[in-house]
């Protein structure tokens, strides 16, 4: 299975974005979570998702910046500094494009930056490229490869 | 009894020979007792006489003898006493007068002559073995100045001793000065010997001795012994005027010296004049004041020393002086010049006093150059102006902090006058809470450190006032601190306005952080509706094309169309927010490269499009390096938009040297503009055309205009409509430092 977590807090994009995947065929196991908290608490296997197995991690991460409880960034600095999740592939997509944002990203270890593009068919086709690029291009790293 | 002595026998024998009236009748004389008698006694009495006269021949020339030897010892001590003194004449004298009232006999007086032999100059010597009757003598006569009588007179005009043998005092009383009719009462005149005191033939003094007794008269043996020690006393006389004569010149000559250098030792110029304004006596001073030597100055009146304007009064002035000569200061309360030798004038002041002198009244003038001091004056004049125009106060005070000076300054500042302020202490300004500040100032100031400090003070009226203190100490020409200056200037406005500043930083500073929560919320929030609206329309068109028909369809595309213009919207004005906030990194741009590469990136996205584009090499500009491609991407884009209906597009970009400096223009044949709207080009949202002509937001220009401004350049721009446009900018080199 290839899992995409997706931390989106805007409803619209989230459908949006699982859409998207859809048009390209990439949908079929995307995991949405609604805040930074929630996204440590899957990835970390706590709070709400303490049963799962934390050894389980998905192929790649999508985190929206701006996010209640804890933001994008603040959820990018805790996995970077986890040993479990370091080398966790993270795609930073955003409505943003500022200097400052994209270059924080970066600065935190995000291995790419994409901004959701308001043309629908732009934000398709970024989708699908993120898609076919991170779960069927990318070679994980060996302790973050997920079990199929 | 004891037998007679020779001297009892002597005594006897001389009694009767000097006619005592006893001893010349020793014996009674009885002829009729006894005649063997009588004769006995006559014959005694015969050898008496006889013995008597042998005995008193005998004893005469012994006397003689005696006589003789202590004349020539009178004249040999006199010799003596004169060659051991020389120089007091009257006690010389006394010498001669008393060996004469000794040796001569009675009364010996010594009188000198005027020069004109008229007079007996008082202070004649005199001798009596009598004190008491000299002293008389001394009182009515030897103590002044007395015309010289008739039988004097005589003496003097011949130089010949006059010698009366007899002579009684009445006879002697009309002789002389009817002063000596006292002395006459006392003194019966028996014989007079007149001397003449003669030097080098001229009657200097004359020596007279008168004596008592009738039966010694003066003889020519007392003439010559006379005579012998007048002359003495005329040498001693004549020596003594001569030595006199000699004193009095070197006197004259010496009070001369002193005078003069008086005169040179005196501070300023100093003039001697006569009543006829002639400069008799000038000392160096003058010659250096005025500028002529002593000799020039000699010749000159007083009045060429006077600047002409003045001269014409001037020798009225003197003769006024004159009149009431006393010591005085010039023209009182006038302005006195003095005039230099080269014509120029000087002020001056002058004292004036008059000098008695035997050739009548001079005048002596100390004439000082006072052009230092009113120069110094005018100096103190116009720091006085200065100090009293300052806006600031300016304070003096004492080492114990009380008030000796307040300007107009002061008065204005603090609300106190003046005379209210002097002499009180300073610490009256100070507020509540700060009176232990005027102690320390004045601990440190007595050390001689001057200090500057912000501080509070109290106005009369009782309001509190900000006040910059410069507080300096005051030392005199030893550098001694003597007092205090304190500057005080009213900052009050300055820290009302430093507050308003800072407070006006303040909520700049948060304006500027709600720009940027601002820009931040519409970077991520605003897009997402947009994002969402475009999303579903596009999804419906997509999904449900066969439920619509084209109206619908087209609708959904007006949908899917405004909601991307709106994104293009939002990323322009953040990225003129951005340019408007971002930090300024100036460095060297190539900005030609800039250039290229932006049209590269153009080029790439319209591979369609044939645009010449002409790239003026190396040009470099010191500017922030991500707003210099800002400013590319937005001035080139315009050409590259702007010219995409035009057949042959050309955009030219380079570097040309404007009035106002080097300037950088994009130049393009495109669409070009109406000038009378150029100023509208760079306000933010203004379009010069419509959106369906060419696309645009609006925005480009103004943050052309805000990254030119930023940079301290200005931008302009020149067109006309299907002639193209040229934008113009300029990018002043940053101040040094």
């Amino acid at each position: 299975m290839n899992r995409i977590l997706l931390v989106e807090d805007n409803p619209s994009d989230e459908k949006l974005t699982v859409l998207a995947f859809k048009k390209c065929g990439v949908a079929n196991d995307i995991v949405v979570v609604r805040d930074g908290a929630a996204a440590l608490d899957y990835l970390f296997a706590t709070g709400t998702y303490a049963g799962r197995d934390a050894s389980l991690l998905p192929r790649v991460i999508l985190l929206d910046l701006k996010l209640p409880k804890i933001d994008g960034l603040e959820v990018l600095r805790r996995l970077r500094a986890d040993e479990r999740t370091r080398l966790l592939p993270v795609v930073v997509l955003t409505s943003s494009k500022q200097d400052e944002d994209v270059l924080a990203s970066y600065a935190l270890g995000a291995n790419a930056y994409v901004r959701k593009p308001v043309e629908f068919s732009e934000f398709a086709e970024a989708a699908k490229t993120l898609g076919l690029f991170w779960l069927l291009m990318n070679e994980p790293a060996p302790a973050a490869r997920t079990p199929t | 009894m004891k037998a007679p002595t020779f001297d009892d026998i002597f005594n006897v024998m001389s009694a009767a020979s000097l006619g005592d009236s006893a001893a010349r009748v020793p014996l009674p004389a009885q002829p009729d007792v006894a005649d063997t008698a009588t004769k006995f006694a006559l014959a005694l009495n015969i050898l008496l006489d006889d013995l008597a006269c042998s005995a008193a021949d005998a004893k005469r020339e012994v006397a003689e003898r005696a006589r003789v030897a202590d004349r020539e010892q009178a004249l040999a001590d006199v010799s003596r006493e004169f060659s051991a003194s020389t120089d007091n004449l009257p006690q010389l004298l006394g010498v001669v007068a008393r060996r004469l009232g000794e040796h001569v006999g009675d009364l010996c007086t010594i009188r000198t002559l005027t020069d004109d032999g008229e007079w007996l100059e008082a202070g004649g010597v005199g001798y009596h073995r009598d004190a008491e009757l000299l002293a008389l003598m001394t009182r009515i006569s030897l103590s002044g100045r007395q015309r010289v009588g008739a039988r004097v007179r005589g003496v003097v005009e011949s130089g010949q001793p006059l010698l009366i043998a007899k002579t009684d005092s009445a006879t002697f009383a009309r002789t002389t000065d009817p002063s000596y009719a006292q002395f006459l009462e006392r003194f019966n005149v028996a014989s007079s010997l007149t001397v003449a005191l003669s030097c080098h033939g001229k009657v200097v003094g004359v020596a007279s001795l008168l004596r008592s007794e009738a039966d010694r008269p003066y003889d020519e043996d007392d003439l010559r012994f006379v005579q012998s020690l007048a002359d003495s006393a005329a040498l001693a006389i004549a020596n003594a005027r001569s030595h006199d004569a000699e004193r009095a010149a070197r006197d004259a000559a010496e009070s001369n010296a002193r005078f003069q250098g008086l005169m040179e030792s005196a501070p300023d110029a100093m003039l001697v004049t006569g009543a006829d304004g002639r400069i008799i006596l000038a000392n160096r001073q003058a010659e250096t004041v005025f500028g002529y030597s002593r000799a020039e100055l000699h010749e000159l009146s007083v009045d060429a020393l006077v600047p002409a304007r003045f001269r014409g009064a001037h020798p009225a002035h003197r003769g006024d002086y004159l009149t009431d000569a006393k010591p005085r200061g010039m023209g009182a309360g006038l302005d006195l010049f003095g005039l230099r030798k080269d014509g120029t004038e000087f002020p001056v002041e002058i004292s004036l006093s008059p000098v008695e002198t035997a050739d009548g009244v001079l005048v002596s003038s100390a004439i000082r150059d006072i052009t230092d001091r009113k120069l110094a004056e005018e100096q103190r004049s116009r720091l006085a102006a200065i100090v009293d125009a300052s806006g600031e106060a300016i304070i003096g005070k004492t080492l114990d902090g009380i008030i000796t000076s307040w300007n107009l300054g002061a008065c204005r500042i603090f609300g106190y006058e003046a005379d209210e302020m002097v002499g009180k202490p300073i610490s009256l300004l100070l507020p509540e809470g700060r009176e232990n500040e005027e102690p320390s100032i004045l601990e440190a100031l007595a050390k001689g450190d001057g200090q500057r400090f912000d501080t509070v003070r109290r106005r009369k009226d009782g309001t509190l006032i900000h006040v910059a203190v410069t507080i300096a100490p005051v030392r005199d020409s030893t550098g001694r601190v003597i007092g205090i200056s304190k500057v005080a200037r009213d900052i009050t406005e300055r820290i009302v306005a430093e507050g308003s500043l800072a407070h006006a930083k303040d909520r700049a500073e948060a304006a500027v952080r709600d720009l940027e929560a601002f820009s931040y919320s519409v970077a991520h929030d605003l897009r997402a509706p947009l994002r969402a609206m475009n999303g579903f329309a596009r999804l419906l068109l997509d999904g449900y094309t066969e439920k619509l028909d084209a109206e619908g369809a087209d609708w959904l595309h007006e949908i899917i169309l405004n909601a991307g213009k709106m994104g293009e919207l939002i990323d322009a004005l953040l990225s003129l927010a951005r340019v408007t906030r971002s930090d300024l990194h100036r460095e060297r741009v190539d900005l030609s490269h800039v250039v290229r590469d932006v049209a590269a990136s153009l080029r790439a996205s319209e591979p369609g499009r044939s645009v010449e584009i002409d790239v003026e090499a190396d040009v470099d500009v010191e500017m922030d390096a991500r707003l210099a491609r800002v400013l590319v991407e937005n001035l080139l884009g315009n050409a590259w938009k702007f010219t995409a209906k035009t057949p042959a597009p050309r955009i030219a970009f380079g570097a040309l040297d404007a009035a106002s400096g080097r300037a950088f223009f994009f130049r393009d044949n495109g669409a070009g503009f109406e000038m009378a709207y150029a100023s509208k080009l760079f306000a933010p949202f203004q379009r010069l055309h419509t959106i369906s002509e060419f696309p645009g937001t609006g925005i480009g220009l103004a943050t052309v205009q805000r990254i030119v401004r930023r940079h301290g350049g200005k931008v302009w721009a020149e067109g006309a409509p299907g002639a193209g446009a040229t934008v113009y900018f300029t990018l002043p080199e940053p101040e040094p430092g």
